[in-house]
């Protein structure tokens, strides 16, 4: 199907998968590698009101859900950790989310609009990115720090579009995709998963979980701590450095802080200059669903 | 009509209460997602699985103003944890990062963060 601009269309049911399908190609046509449906009313079962779709637009079907890679293969091997810290992230599926939305109004006349995905007030986002993604058949919550996996690729960074556009959802996966068969094993030599090794919540780190008969039976997940590393530098490092700069009386101490280098990437973060919103990779980068894509020449 | 110092606000913006703040803080944090237990949506809905309330469940589980829940959270968010774990994550990163391509996944790191970043 062809977008033309200030044509019409009506959603007819006999072709509602054909248009759905038209709606996930311009998704993909505008950045993102995968794009899956969810049924507005599927967020009911798990999120509380003030959270669901139809908070944001009233009469809400459908949520189109973007997904886009993140880092490059390159990047993933690249000896410098830090260099991920600056390039981990690229808002790509935003942007598709948007141009999907337009196209909805512009093309078949139903309301649409990017959904509300980065948190307003404090970490809580308004909608979440996880579970759109989860309802939409891209992937599952994983035991590394609850981050949705899909089968082929791994780890993905989501983005979505609300509609009052009735479209053909897709099914959530039928099988969880964590923890993969390799980390079973070390499971159960261990008692911990790869992900879980390097970053142990019992450690000083993030992530716990239980695994029985090759299934997640439990999970913990430490956001706050994960913070700290996936959000190393930002609003909340900065607010830190505030505080501390409020008690200094000694001005070359001030000075001393305000000119450091953690203040400056601080600083770069919040202006989204140089430093990426995602700023940890360790549970990922051991974390063998879809790592096998990312041997090249 | 009074100005906003005249009717308690005092900072223009509202502002948790410091003793409603510590009265409260611990029973907000553990019914919000800062500690994430059992939400994996294959769990079963027979109570397995688990969500963290809305600000405004909270506001009704426990009787408080809406803005003050809100508050207490955002405020406890950062109160978590402190600058030294900022610091310590980084050099998590730098010596886990460099344990893995050292020897991959048979090479975990999984001690402390080293004294030292650079």
């Amino acid at each position: 199907m062809t977008a033309v601009a200030g044509d019409v269309e009506e959603t007819e049911p006999d072709n509602l998968e054909a248009i759905t399908n038209a709606i996930k190609q311009v998704g993909i046509d505008a950045g993102s590698t995968l794009v899956g449906v969810a049924a507005a009313d599927a967020f009911n079962e798990y999120v509380p009101v003030g959270h669901r779709p139809e908070d944001f637009l009233p009469g809400a079907q459908s949520v189109v859900v973007c997904a886009s890679l993140g880092p490059t293969n390159a990047a993933w091997q690249s000896p410098s950790r830090r260099l991920m810290e600056i390039t981990g992230y690229d808002f790509r599926e935003n942007v598709s989310s948007i141009v999907v939305a337009e196209y909805i109004e512009r093309t078949h006349g139903y309301l649409a609009m990017q959904a509300p995905a980065l948190p307003t007030s404090g970490q809580q986002p308004p909608l979440s990115m996880m579970l759109a993604a989860v309802l939409a058949g891209l992937g599952t919550r994983s035991i590394a720090a609850n981050i949705i996996l899909n089968p082929t690729y791994g780890l993905m960074f989501f983005a979505a579009a609300i509609t009052t556009m009735r479209l053909t959802p897709d099914h959530q996966l039928e099988e969880n995709v964590c923890p993969a068969r390799s980390c079973v094993r070390m499971y159960e030599m261990e008692g911990k998963t790869p992900c879980m090794a390097v970053c142990p919540a019992d450690e000083g780190g993030c992530i716990d979980a239980t695994i029985e008969d090759g299934e997640i039976t439990s999970s913990f997940f430490d956001r706050e701590r994960c913070s700290t590393r996936a959000m190393n530098f930002g609003i909340r490092g900065h607010i830190k450095q505030v505080e501390i700069l409020t008690g200094i009386d000694d001005a070359d101490q001030r000075r001393d802080l305000i000119y450091s280098d953690d203040f400056r990437r601080n600083m770069s973060s919040i202006g989204r200059y140089k430093e990426s919103v995602s700023q940890c990779f360790e549970c990922m980068r051991v974390c063998p669903v879809g790592r096998y894509r990312r041997k090249l020449k | 009509m009074t100005k906003p110092t005249e009717r308690g606000e005092i900072n223009g913006f509202h502002v948790v209460d410091p003793d409603l703040y510590e009265r409260y803080r611990k029973e907000v944090v553990a019914l919000t997602n800062s500690y994430q237990v059992d939400i994996n949506e294959f769990l079963p809905d027979d109570g397995s699985r688990k969500r963290g309330l809305s600000d405004a469940e909270i506001a009704e589980r426990l009787g408080l103003d809406i803005r003050d829940v809100t508050e207490i959270r955002v405020v406890a968010e950062h109160d978590e944890y402190p600058i030294e774990e900022y610091e310590a994550s980084a050099r998590f990163k730098d010596a886990a990062a460099e344990s893995y391509f050292e020897g991959g996944v048979k090479n975990l790191y999984k001690g402390d963060p080293p004294p030292t970043r650079r």
